[in-house]
């Protein structure tokens, strides 16, 4: 079922293939009962859900004509919809309704598909279907504790081979230092996603693993797409979000997929074909015909208690060929024996899937063969013009590959690189980026390029200089003209002037669209002579705009994402400042007393009759020396309080580590806490913003401190530590010997506004996160197993920011 | 070591400050002796004369409020002056309960430093000859025998020899001579004075 769900969602040309299998599917559907002569034996399969999802059709198409080749079986599906059930009042109905339809019936056996409804079935058999056999299926046990089966029930297990995929993954991703976990918040996915964490919990310290579940879908999908580069999605099912959405797991797949920033991995073969890269997959076909030869034993009479229940089959190594390649993923690591589906993938699979609804792709298609019939001169340049038409198609695909790779400042170069390169092939002299500004007022020419001996092209042109192409794009439209004179004479006349003025002789221009606003244009001129442009090209320029406007729309969120991150340092500083004020007030005034003391001193001693005028020159040294420590330590705050633009510069973390616990020196002799430093020498230098790195030590402390807050006096210990771990990261630890992290909270300490502190913003430790991923690190907390938590971070080495 | 004056003893963790703080305290004429930590005073050789303790609150390792709880427990009469580098309510009446002339917040005002630093001196002489004083008692009420101490404390109570004699079962003359045997022991001149040493060594006895 789901390749031929797949076909049709991609739009390739597969009606008739989906007729013929509809036809089949509904010729399959239950024998009449005029056809049975004698009391046809009774099945009754419970799935848990109320929709036709492919797992259930895979596991019905098994089961159906293994129990029932010659009709004597009657079976009876119940949906049980328990995705929708919220309350006990509904489970009621469900339960009032089957013992209603199956009193006058004499019910041989009991199918349950998947884990919610055998649980069902379990909680409801004594009232419901007393002492009928069962043979349950597709039921994830993994993680379902105390579960008494009984001695007339058997069935298959659905496997849950999560530690096989993930470590299929970190062969194909070996840089994978963090996985997300996605599920909803149906039974079914609840369940799946316990046996998920069940397998995954022996990779804790490996990869750092998120579970997102029970999301509501939009917020669910930002998410993803904002993933860092080292993280991989695996994705559990999604059959309700938080908001109560229904979707079918190849539907909530394909739009994690599409919507992820990073390689998504499942665990079905249902899921094959929709965006993911594969994983140790499980047949629900396999699952079906292995339940339905139980079943057809127990229908023969033999008691279910004595056939002992299937641990987990047809479970293989299953990849998507495209995704492979959409991710640049190589197949000489897959695990042996793997199966690799979609080999035959065209172009178009490679930038269609996230840049292309199937509408547009038919209609390409469309104008591609039409194109080809049409094309009056001879079959020589049919063919020129074929392999022209396919240089230009690598050529936007490459483009599309590239832009989902890069980020930050190399989309700005391979902008630039990407207008040169189609420039170059249209043979145009000039090429513009132009973006709009929020407000849709003024527009700036971001990125242009203009052909070897050609007058350079004005960088800023107003609105009010081409009224009528701006107004154009601005609806949507793609602006073409051969010659200027084809625009409108009126409507058009400042725009003709303009363009006349400017020496553009054809010109096409295509609106930049995200989200159904115009976020800018992008033009192709030419100005040495004119010429024409031709539908097909325009057609897949119009694709190309829709990768820049991506793009473009990626990198306004990734500034947007930055300046934040800035503000919330800034707000994170000052709110520390407040923390540190007792602190602060401690330092200041030991040099303060001091330099008092001295001064009073001095007083005395030259009042006195024989002033000792080598001890007043000793006193007055000290004054000098204890003002320049107070100035610091007043220095130490002003740095700390600058809210800069980043400012990168190689950094020594020991160092560093070494004057954020000077700072803190006067807050923890307040806490009773000790510190302890253990600093790597000669560490090498990480290309950092110093005054953000100071931020992220202190909020760390400042966190251990909080955490040792109920810790016994003389227990109160933070050691923090510097090391190089040799893969070109230096890495920082912060030790406490505090209360440890809550296991519920194990997954969300670093989340913005979670605070498990009665007085805490919950923001010290999402500022954290947020400023080490700015540099290209990671942090991980974790708990100790004598006691308390640790924080580390790992940021690499070397010039290059990231 | 005899030393001629006041000593006044300085314990602050932090160098700058313990040093001028010194200065200053014998720029004002005491000797003074400085320590960066309480275990450090405490290695010092018990010191028995006129001084006071400069003591910084907040310290690592043993604080300036456990100073002067091993202090109080050992029965050393050395008043303390408290600085603190912020005034915290609870430290500072902790350390007035026990016993603290004073808890100054730094930076020090010298007129303020300085005259808790003559109270704590003039105290800790005080507390010292009173020490002494009750040691003498003691002294001497350690020379009665049993039944002289029986005596002395029924005739503090303002009883008469015959009433004592009844109470103890004794003859009214026995009384008289173990009185007087007492007075001559604690070198009383008087009963008034008597009844003086008695209250400073602790000894009325609640009547039967």
């Amino acid at each position: 079922m789901s390749s031929l769900m797949s076909l049709s969602k991609h739009g390739r040309p597969g009606g008739r293939v989906l007729l013929v299998a509809l036809l089949a599917l509904l010729c399959g559907a239950p024998s009449s009962p005029a056809r049975v002569v004698r009391p046809a034996r009774i099945v009754v399969l419970l799935y848990p859900e109320a929709r036709l999802l492919p797992e259930i059709l895979a596991v019905e198409d098994a089961i159906r004509p293994a129990l029932d080749p010659d009709g004597e079986v009657s079976l009876y599906t119940e949906y049980l919809d328990l995705a929708r059930a919220t309350d006990e009042q509904y489970e009621r109905q469900v339960i009032a309704l089957l013992r209603e339809k199956y009193a006058s019936r004499r019910v041989d056996l009991i199918m349950p598909v998947a884990f919610p409804a055998l649980r069902f079935f379990l909680s409801h058999r004594a009232e419901l279907f007393p002492g009928v056999p069962a043979v349950f299926c597709a039921a994830n046990l993994d993680a379902v504790a105390g579960l008494d089966l009984g001695s007339d029930i058997t069935g298959v297990r659905l496997p849950s081979e999560w530690g096989a995929t993930l470590d299929a993954a970190l062969a194909l991703q070996p840089e994978t230092r963090r996985a997300v976990v996605i599920s909803g918040t149906s039974a079914t996915d609840q369940n799946l996603q316990a046996a998920a964490a069940h397998d995954l919990a022996r990779y804790r310290g490996r990869v750092d693993i998120r579970y997102l579940a029970g999301r509501p879908i939009g917020g669910l999908l930002d998410e993803v797409a904002a993933l860092p580069k080292d993280t991989i999605v695996l994705f559990v099912s999604l059959l309700r979000d938080q908001a109560g959405r229904l979707f079918t797991d190849p539907e909530a797949v394909s739009l994690i997929a599409r919507a992820s920033s990073v390689p998504v991995y499942s665990w079905s073969a249902t899921h094959l074909g929709h965006g993911i890269v594969g994983g140790r997959l499980t047949s629900f076909e396999s699952q079906g015909t292995r339940a339905a030869e139980l079943a057809v034993r127990v229908l023969g009479g033999e008691r279910p208690g004595t056939l002992p229940v299937v641990d987990g089959s047809g479970t293989a190594y299953m990849f998507d060929q495209r995704q492979l390649r959409r991710w640049g993923l190589s197949t000489a690591r897959l695990p042996a024996g793997s199966i690799v589906r979609y080999q035959d993938a065209s172009l178009w699979d490679l930038y269609g899937w996230n840049i292309v609804g199937a509408g547009a792709l038919v209609v390409a298609l469309a104008v591609l063969s039409t194109g080809l019939l049409i094309e009056r001169t001879g079959r020589r340049r049919a063919e020129l013009s074929l392999g022209e038409r396919l240089r230009f198609e690598t050529l936007l695909a490459e483009q599309a590959a590239t832009f989902s790779r890069v980020s930050g400042p190399d989309v700005d170069r391979e902008i630039e690189r990407a207008l040169r390169r189609m420039a170059d092939f249209l043979a145009v002299d000039w090429s513009t980026l132009t973006e709009y500004s929020e407000d849709s007022r003024t527009a700036r020419v971001t990125h242009w390029w203009t052909a070897e001996g050609m007058d350079p092209q004005p960088v800023a042109l107003g609105f009010g200089e081409i009224p009528w192409t701006v107004a154009q794009l601005r609806r949507g439209a793609t602006v073409r003209f051969t010659q200027v004179g084809e625009l409108p004479e009126v409507e058009a006349a400042v725009d003709r002037q303009t363009y006349r003025r400017l020496g553009v002789k054809s010109q096409v221009a295509i609106p930049l669209t995200v989200e159904g606003i115009v976020i800018g244009a992008l033009a192709f001129s030419a100005v040495a002579g004119e010429r024409a442009w031709r539908d097909e090209f325009v057609q897949r320029l119009q694709l190309l705009g829709e990768v820049f406007a991506n793009t473009l729309s990626r990198r306004r969120a990734e500034m947007e994402g930055q300046r934040l991150r800035q503000d919330l340092a800034h707000i994170g500083r000052v709110s520390t400042v407040g923390e540190l004020t007792a602190s602060l007030a401690h330092e200041l005034n030991q040099p303060l007393t001091a330099i008092l003391a001295n001064a009073q001193a001095v007083r005395r001693i030259l009042d006195a009759d024989k002033a000792d005028l080598v001890e007043v020159r000793a006193i007055v040294d000290d004054i000098v020396d204890d003002d320049k420590r107070a100035s610091e330590v007043i220095g130490r705050l002003r740095g700390f309080l600058k809210k800069g633009t980043l400012e990168r510069s190689s950094v020594d973390m020991s160092e560093l580590v070494g004057q954020v616990a000077r700072l803190v020196a006067g807050d923890a002799v307040l806490r009773s806490v000790g510190i302890r430093l253990e600093l790597a020498p000669d560490l090498p230098g990480v290309y950092a913003d110093r005054v953000q790195l100071q931020q992220v030590i202190l909020n760390l402390i400042l966190n251990g401190f909080d955490a040792m807050r109920d810790s016994e006096v003389g227990r109160r210990d933070l050691l923090l530590r510097t090391a190089c771990d040799g893969t070109g990261s230096v890495t920082v630890t912060v030790h406490d010997s505090g209360s440890g992290i809550e296991w519920a909270d194990v997954g969300h300490v670093f989340d913005a506004f979670y605070t498990t502190k009665a007085d805490g913003l919950g923001m010290g430790l999402a500022i954290v996160k947020s400023i080490v991923e700015a540099h290209g690190g990671r942090v991980e907390a974790r708990n100790n197993p004598e006691g308390g938590a640790t924080f580390s971070l790992a940021l690499p080495t070397g010039q290059e920011g990231p | 070591m005899a030393p001629t004056g006041p000593v006044v003893f300085v314990v602050d963790d932090d160098a700058s400050v313990r040093k001028s703080l010194a200065r200053l305290v014998k720029a004002a004429g005491y000797e003074v002796e400085a320590f960066a930590s309480v275990g450090d005073f405490l290695a010092r050789a018990h010191f028995e004369g006129p001084g006071c303790l400069l003591l910084d609150v907040r310290m690592p390792g043993q604080t300036g409020l456990d100073l002067q709880e091993t202090l109080r427990a050992a029965e050393r009469r050395l008043s303390i002056v408290f600085i603190t580098g912020h005034g915290d309510v609870r430290s500072s009446v902790t350390a007035m309960k026990g016993g603290a002339v004073d808890f100054l917040t730094k930076p020090l005002d010298e007129e303020a430093l300085l005259t808790a630093i003559r109270q704590a001196v003039r105290r800790t002489i005080d507390e010292q000859a009173e020490h002494g004083r009750v040691t003498a008692v003691r002294n001497c009420v350690a020379t009665l025998t049993p039944r002289e101490a029986e005596v002395f404390a029924l005739v503090v109570t303002g009883m008469l020899n015959k009433q004592i004699g009844a109470q103890l079962g004794i003859g009214e003359k026995t009384v008289k001579v173990h009185r007087a045997r007492v007075m001559e022991k604690m070198q009383a001149g008087s009963l008034a004075q008597l009844v003086r040493l008695a209250g400073t060594g602790g000894m009325i006895a609640a009547r039967a």
